[in-house]
């Protein structure tokens, strides 16, 4: 039985390959994309530590900050790049592949997943190194952050079925990734929000996240630790329903395009 | 046959309205063959071509690509076909020529090294092989047309499906691309269906000619079968000796031009009875007959008529195919 590893494995090379070459033609808005990713940081920071930056505060925003920047990635991914290739027909000539569409998107968002951790990482290294940030590095944290970005794919793929119906999602594309960082915690850890902002707040995606890889590098918890506590079962269920609900989501609207013809109209 | 359709149908609802973008369409087409599928804006031409590269649901129908089945084999079946979709661009426009055809072919499922080598051919067929490396936003509209034609050609499929691929294309990018299409067909054995408003094309590079409107099939023979369908066919005779049709009366309302100082024309020869009645009035006037014959219809007067006997829902005349 064909599992699909390999035409994802395929597609997430081809994708990776293929935004390579598209940021090497845009390499000036690539470099100061990462600059910008920086100055918002400290110029976050800033303002959150009232005009005077704490470095314990500081490491706790980078880590929402960061994951909030994977989000953001994926809904400009599932969302406005989804768009733009309907626009284009390249979109088209996707489902056209004898591969199966899912496939290839799982392999898209891996693709741009693996350029996206290589811009963050370097960006988050060079802020902690600068600013002499306090993080407990561990390598329990990567199989954590691995489930996190988990549930991160299944939020694209909802976004990305949304996108392929309705079309016009540029401005609610935004809202919903600007909307992310004040709601996720990211800036201030969710546990301070009133209860009922926490029950939102935890509904959506990275929250769950965002606390349990700060309570891991900041807090120098393990991953047994995160485990007992139930905080790593919680975002692994977490994950599970976003990726599940997900990609059924796109599945039926990939279903709902092809009945009504509308996958190229835009 | 290498695009069987069977009963194909599509039926769209919107706002509690139905409607039937295709109806009951059957057609086939084998291999080195070029089939023009014609008809009006909104006959049903891009619908039936999407869904037969499975982008768009049929309601009814089936669809078989090389022996395999659509619905059934999808991953078989859309292995066998190379598309290039209407007004659309179908390349990344900030990747080279090289780099648009590498990730194509990779993303269907092709290796590495054959897609090279595929590439090569192609572009150096195209002669684009010294711009390989050139991003496509830099190329000409011909030369970008050519290079999502050659995308599509990427893994050498049997069937090729092309909409309204010469669309704002210049008369030589035009040319060159009908040179191509037959070149598939007729060399390269393959089956190419193909969409457009330009019917002088159409008439040269098809071996058959389909036409649609409003979703039905209205005619779906060999190019040659439909010109001999013209419902007014025109005479022209040409007659020794050079005259004007000043000279006489008769001939005022034909279209008389002198060839040189050997050779007249006389064209607009309305039907067959006014050939006759003007036949025995040349031979008086001693004008010695060199020919007489029956004007070659051009494709696009079969296309209306075809389209105007629907229209007034008379019973039209297609040979069986």
């Amino acid at each position: 039985m064909d599992l699909g590893i390999s035409p994802i494995f395929s597609a997430m090379v081809n994708e990776a390959r293929k935004s390579i070459r598209i940021m090497a033609s845009y390499k000036i808005n690539f470099l100061f994309g990462m600059v910008a990713i920086a100055i918002s940081f400290l110029g976050i920071s800033y303002v959150v530590g009232g005009g005077k930056p704490n470095p314990d505060v500081m490491a706790s925003m980078l880590v929402g900050y960061l994951l909030w920047y994977y989000v953001t990635m994926i809904v400009d991914d599932m969302g406005a790049t989804l768009i733009d290739e309907a626009r284009a027909g390249t979109l088209e000539q996707m489902f056209i592949s004898p591969n199966p569409i899912g496939f290839t998107f799982v392999g898209r968002v891996l693709g741009h997943l693996f350029l996206s951790s290589i811009q963050l990482l370097f960006v988050g290294g060079i802020l902690i190194w600068s600013l002499k940030l306090p993080f407990q590095w561990s390598l329990d944290a990567i199989p954590v952050a691995m489930i996190a970005l988990f549930g991160l794919f299944g939020f694209g793929f909802m976004l990305g079925g949304v996108s392929l119906i309705f079309k016009q999602v540029t401005s609610m594309l935004w809202v919903i990734s600007n909307g992310l960082l004040f709601l996720n915690g990211s800036l201030v850890p969710a546990e301070q929000f009133p209860t009922w902002l926490l029950l939102i707040a935890r509904i959506l995606p990275s929250t769950i996240g965002i606390s349990v890889l700060r309570s891991m590098l900041l807090n120098r918890l393990t991953i047994s630790d995160v485990w007992n506590n139930g905080s790593l079962p919680l975002l692994l269920l977490h994950s599970t329903a976003y990726l599940v609900v997900g990609w059924l989501m796109l599945q039926w609207c990939i279903g709902y395009v092809k009945r009504h013809g509308t996958l190229g109209h835009y | 046959m290498t695009i069987e359709i069977v009963g194909l149908s599509k039926i769209y609802q919107s706002r509690g309205k139905i409607i039937q973008a295709v109806d009951n369409l059957s057609l086939s087409v084998g291999s080195s063959t070029v089939l023009s599928f014609l008809g009006p804006n909104g006959a049903g031409k891009t619908t039936t071509i999407k869904m037969i590269c499975g982008l768009i649901t049929p309601t009814a129908g089936r669809i078989c690509l090389n022996g395999f089945d659509l619905a059934r084999q999808p991953r078989k079946a859309l292995g066998q076909i190379g598309v290039v979709l209407e007004g659309a661009r179908n390349l990344y426009w900030r990747l080279s020529a090289w780099d648009n055809l590498l990730y194509f072919g990779r993303l269907r499922g092709q290796s590495t090294k054959k897609i090279k080598e595929r590439a090569e051919h192609l572009l150096r067929e195209l002669g684009l092989w010294e711009r390989r490396h050139d991003l496509t936003d830099t190329f000409s509209r011909g030369m970008q047309q050519k290079i999502a034609i050659a995308s599509a050609l990427i893994t050498d499929p049997p069937i090729v499906l092309l909409d309204e691929p010469t669309l704002g294309l210049d008369v030589e990018a035009a040319r060159m691309l009908e040179a191509w299409v037959t070149k598939l067909a007729h060399e390269e054995g393959k089956a190419v269906l193909l969409t457009t408003h330009q019917l002088d094309m159409a008439e040269r590079v098809s071996d058959r000619v389909a036409i649609i409107q409003k979703g039905h099939l209205l005619a779906n023979d060999p190019v040659s079968d439909l010109l001999d369908l013209s419902q007014h066919p025109t005479y022209t005779v040409t007659v020794e000796g050079s005259y004007t049709a000043d000279s006489f009366p008769w001939l005022k309302d034909l279209a008389v031009t002198a060839e040189g100082p050997d050779m007249t024309t006389i064209s607009g020869i309305a039907d067959e009875q006014r050939l006759y009645d003007l036949l025995p009035r040349l031979q008086n006037a001693k004008m010695p007959l060199l020919s007489a014959t029956r004007d070659q219809p051009a494709l696009e007067e079969i296309f209306l008529q075809f389209l105007n006997k629907d229209r007034n829902k008379a019973p039209f005349e297609s040979k069986p195919s």
